[in-house]
């Protein structure tokens, strides 16, 4: 009887570590939220090298197989963080610890955080003790305690990246080019959002021009026409993967003008558009859903924190899903450190009316999906990566955790510098300072 | 209850300043409300009990009485169906008006960072009470909150409480008979901010020896004042910034002083004993629970947030558990928002304390730990005595919930402040909209 019995302690992940990746692993009793939203009970999960291999109510469990009885509780897929810069900073404040954006002249579009991916970053441990397995991560204009100009609207290209915090986390280099319109990009362009949208109109173009020039092989020039761009060559052939619809293009928006602008841009030049922020996008519900744009919600922001956010408010999520919506979650304090948080954010958009298997949906299948990633991550799907959770309770509720969270079927460790910093300091009696525990 | 006993200090020196006749007082005077009789729901007192299947009587503004099966003739009955009440939530720590949205440079009015201390200051007169935040905090089930002076400062000036009513004036809005705060802050941000401008202080001992020579100057006009008096001679002409320190040097005047690390608090403390003042409690006490034991000691709370942490240094060793540590020891823990968005859902916040403290084997009781929000955050505001607990005769502070509000899931219904209707979920009559959200398209209503 080879079998072994997983217990839902930390410790035990500990030490099944290092032979989990040896044989299959089944989860039985496992009750799950499918990818269209349907629960199902009683169901068995096989893992093994590294993804699903099957999943189902009538699997067989062999001996050689290592068992984890769900016992009825929630498995869902790992979950998601729709954004942020995980891996790409470790104290907000601190510019030595941070490296989400440049001001490089040559690197806009270009800039790829993918190179920049910290696997063994403190962040990634603490995301994954709350289920999340995989991470958008991505560029952006400006930080925490770095108020400095960036006069560009292309903050770079965002990668996804698992959190193993293995050495090949990297799973998708390329994800999407990430721009900014609205308050911030009107800032970057120089005072308005229609020079916003003037330079991201000639990206594009420049774009399709490099497509069109057939230059993929030699070194492209800009154009006469484009001297003067505020963006390189490098930038170009990062323009020319959106152009061709290979990329897509991240925009972060919150008014609905810029929205709808989104949209018309998206429709003239035939690219793919993802909205983050999106505080307004609920008015432009229907648009969205016909145009197949997803959005990024910002979901806990209900203040008109901007002149651009005057209609924010909770129902967004509920709305937008109802219309048929793909989307997922962020928020100003459900991400990078807290991107932990995205839970809570799902489960107060559930209080407002989004349905539960949308939210979870939400929080997996749709973050990958919205960039074109959910093939093989984000669900519970045979062939799919083993990026599984087993859930204490409901996973959107406050005191809920993971028992097991497997990554590429290799079962995690869950304790990270804060489980390890609160046990040194659970007994303040000892004689020794804590230095010594 | 050893925690009550070490809380006595701190309520003695909970009384208003009644030197002279107080300039800016406040002129709040509760909305219309009726007797009320809430009927039949899980009751969270703020005191430490859960009641099952429990009734509360609101009558001319106060709790009238907590229990079950209570009879009232011919008053207004609100049939809870299981819903839950708890007191009306209290923020410690907010910028609310003082830096409204829209967050325009126009709207920035929390930090003075003209010199490093400011104790002239007074954050009720930056207090823009048609900021939006106020509105969206009520439908979160805030009833009072502290406004204080941001962080950019040694001694930011002084904070005031409010009643979360929307008013036209912030003197309609001031808490009767709250006392005021001084807010001060150590660590990085005083001594980034003027050593970036060149200047004192651009260290941790810099922030020190600013604090000491403040309390130095104010012992020393203190003293001018005393001597006049005793001989008879005109006083010195009035000096906002010391009066208010020696409000503090009296116990009129609450400490509420921003420091995330385990040994500066440690050093705050030994400041407060040098000069004779006492530290009510620390915000933003990331590291409070390394001290827990300190801090019990000392009866100072420690404020705190659920689970921020890492956005900078002093941040990094941020855990879940803090707030359930400090109660552990015996300390006064308290959570709190200081932002716009959290402030909304601090019983979510709560909650991940709770979930968080399970997790370690540490199982902490709702009706203990809905005390961080209520109770423990009105004892650090001086207003305990009024408010933040369902005891007969204090204020009808009161919050329905459609569920159990450690639930992600939960909102509130019904907000009672002063035993007036202040929102209800299902009446738009009782959803108030400040001006800036006239016309322009801003949502409201609880969403």
């Amino acid at each position: 009887m080879k079998t072994k019995v997983i217990l839902g302690l930390s410790l035990a992940a500990a030490v099944v570590s290092s032979w989990s990746m040896a044989q299959p692993l089944a989860i039985t009793g496992a009750n799950i939220v499918s990818s269209e939203g349907v629960i199902q009970e009683g169901v068995t999960i096989i893992v093994d090298q590294g993804t699903i291999q099957a999943i189902g109510d009538n699997i067989p469990v062999t001996d050689d197989m290592d068992l984890v009885d769900a016992q009825g509780r929630w498995v869902t897929s790992g979950f998601v963080a729709a954004s942020g810069n995980l891996g790409l900073e470790e104290v907000g404040a601190v510019g030595d610890s941070v490296d989400t954006r440049t001001k490089h002249e040559q690197l806009t579009a270009a800039f790829e955080v993918a190179d920049a991916f910290n696997a063994a970053s403190t962040l990634i441990p603490v995301a994954r003790t709350d289920g999340i397995t995989s991470a958008l991560i991505m560029p952006s204009l400006s930080n925490d305690g770095d108020e400095g100009a960036y006069d560009r609207i292309f903050a770079g290209t965002a990668a996804l990246a698992d959190l193993s915090g293995q050495l090949d986390s990297i799973r998708v280099r390329t994800a999407g080019v990430v721009a900014y319109l609205g308050d911030r990009g009107k800032d970057a362009a120089g005072g308005s959002r229609a020079a916003a949208l003037a330079g991201l109109r000639a990206a594009l173009e420049a774009g399709k021009l490099y497509n069109e020039s057939g230059a993929a092989s030699k070194r492209f020039a800009l154009p006469e026409s484009l001297e003067g761009a505020p963006f390189s060559a490098e930038d170009v052939r990062q323009f020319a993967l959106v152009a061709k619809g290979d990329l897509p293009l991240i925009v972060h928006a919150d008014r609905v003008a810029d929205i709808a602008q989104a949209i018309k841009i998206q429709q003239q030049f035939g690219i793919r558009v993802v909205i983050i922020g999106g505080a307004e996008a609920w008015k432009v519900a229907a648009q969205l859903a016909d145009a197949n744009i997803g959005v990024i919600l910002n979901g806990e922001n209900n203040l008109p924190v901007s002149f651009d956010h005057l209609g924010a408010r909770l129902d967004s999520a509920a709305i937008l899903s109802r219309a048929g919506v793909e989307i997922a979650f962020s928020g100003e304090n459900a991400t990078t450190h807290n991107a932990r948080n995205m839970r809570q954010v799902a489960g107060l958009a559930v209080a407002h009316g989004l349905e539960w298997g949308q939210a979870i949906r939400a929080l997996s299948r749709s973050a990958a999906g919205l960039l074109g990633l959910d093939a093989d991550v984000g669900q519970l799907r045979a062939g799919a990566i083993a990026d599984v959770v087993v859930w204490d309770g409901d996973p959107l509720e406050l005191d809920t955790y993971p028992s097991h969270v497997l990554i590429k079927g290799e079962v995690m460790d869950l304790s990270n510098r804060q489980t390890k910093l609160r046990d040194r300091y659970l007994d303040l009696k000892s004689e020794l300072p804590p230095a010594y525990r | 209850m050893k925690i009550t006993k070490r809380w006595l200090g701190v309520i003695a020196l909970a009384v208003p300043m009644l030197s002279q006749a107080e300039p800016y007082p406040s002129t709040y005077t509760p909305l219309p409300s009726e007797t009320v009789l809430l009927k039949g729901g899980i009751i969270l007192t703020g005191t430490g009990e859960q009641i099952e299947n429990g009734d509360v009587l609101i009558k001319d503004g106060k709790i009238a009485k907590v229990g079950k099966n209570l009879k009232a003739r011919g008053v207004k009955v609100v049939e809870l169906d299981g819903a839950w009440v708890t007191p009306g939530i209290i923020d410690v720590h907010s910028h609310l008006g003082a830096g409204g949205v829209p967050g325009v440079r126009a709207h920035s009015d929390v930090n003075e960072m003209t010199a490093p201390t400011t104790p002239d200051v007074w954050i009720e007169h930056s207090v823009w009470p048609q900021d939006q935040g106020f509105v969206t905090a009520l439908a979160g089930g805030i009833t009072a909150l502290q406004i204080l002076p941001g962080s950019a400062n040694l001694i930011g000036g002084r904070s005031v409480t409010l009643k979360n009513v929307p008013s036209r004036t912030v003197a309609g809005m001031k808490f009767p008979e709250a006392p005021y705060g001084l807010k001060m802050a150590c660590g990085e941000n005083p001594k980034r901010v003027y050593g970036n401008k060149g200047r004192a202080p651009s260290t941790r001992m810099g922030n020190v020896a600013g604090f000491r020579e403040a309390w130095i100057d104010a012992l020393d006009y203190k003293a001018k004042i005393g001597k006049a008096k005793e001989k008879g001679d005109p006083l010195p002409k009035q000096d906002l910034a010391k009066e208010t320190l020696i409000g503090v040097l009296d116990g009129e005047i609450l400490v509420h002083n921003h420091c995330y690390r385990a040994d500066e608090m440690a050093t705050m403390l030994d400041v407060a004993q040098e000069f004779g003042y006492k530290v009510t409690a620390f915000h933003h006490a990331v590291e409070a629970y390394k001290i827990a034991d300190l801090l019990a000691d000392q009866s100072v709370c420690s404020a705190v947030w659920a689970d921020w942490w890492g956005f900078k240094m002093e941040a990094y060793d941020g855990i879940k558990e803090n707030a359930a540590l400090l109660h552990e020891a015996g300390a006064c823990a308290i959570v709190h928002s200081d932002d716009a968005h959290g402030i909304q859902r601090l019983n979510q916040e709560t909650a991940k304390v709770v979930g968080a403290a399970k997790r370690a084997g540490i199982n902490i009781p709702k009706a203990t730990a809905i005390q961080w929000i209520t109770l423990n955050a009105a004892k650090a505001l001086g207003i305990d005595a009024m408010t933040g607990s369902l005891e007969p005769g204090k204020m009808a502070d009161v919050v329905v919930w459609d569920k159990d509000p450690f639930s992600v899931y939960a909102l509130t219904q019904q907000v009672y402040i002063d035993g007036a209707v202040v929102f209800d979920r299902s009446d738009v009559s009782k959803q108030p909209m400040m001006d800036f959200g006239v016309g322009n398209g801003v949502i409201g209503g609880g969403q």
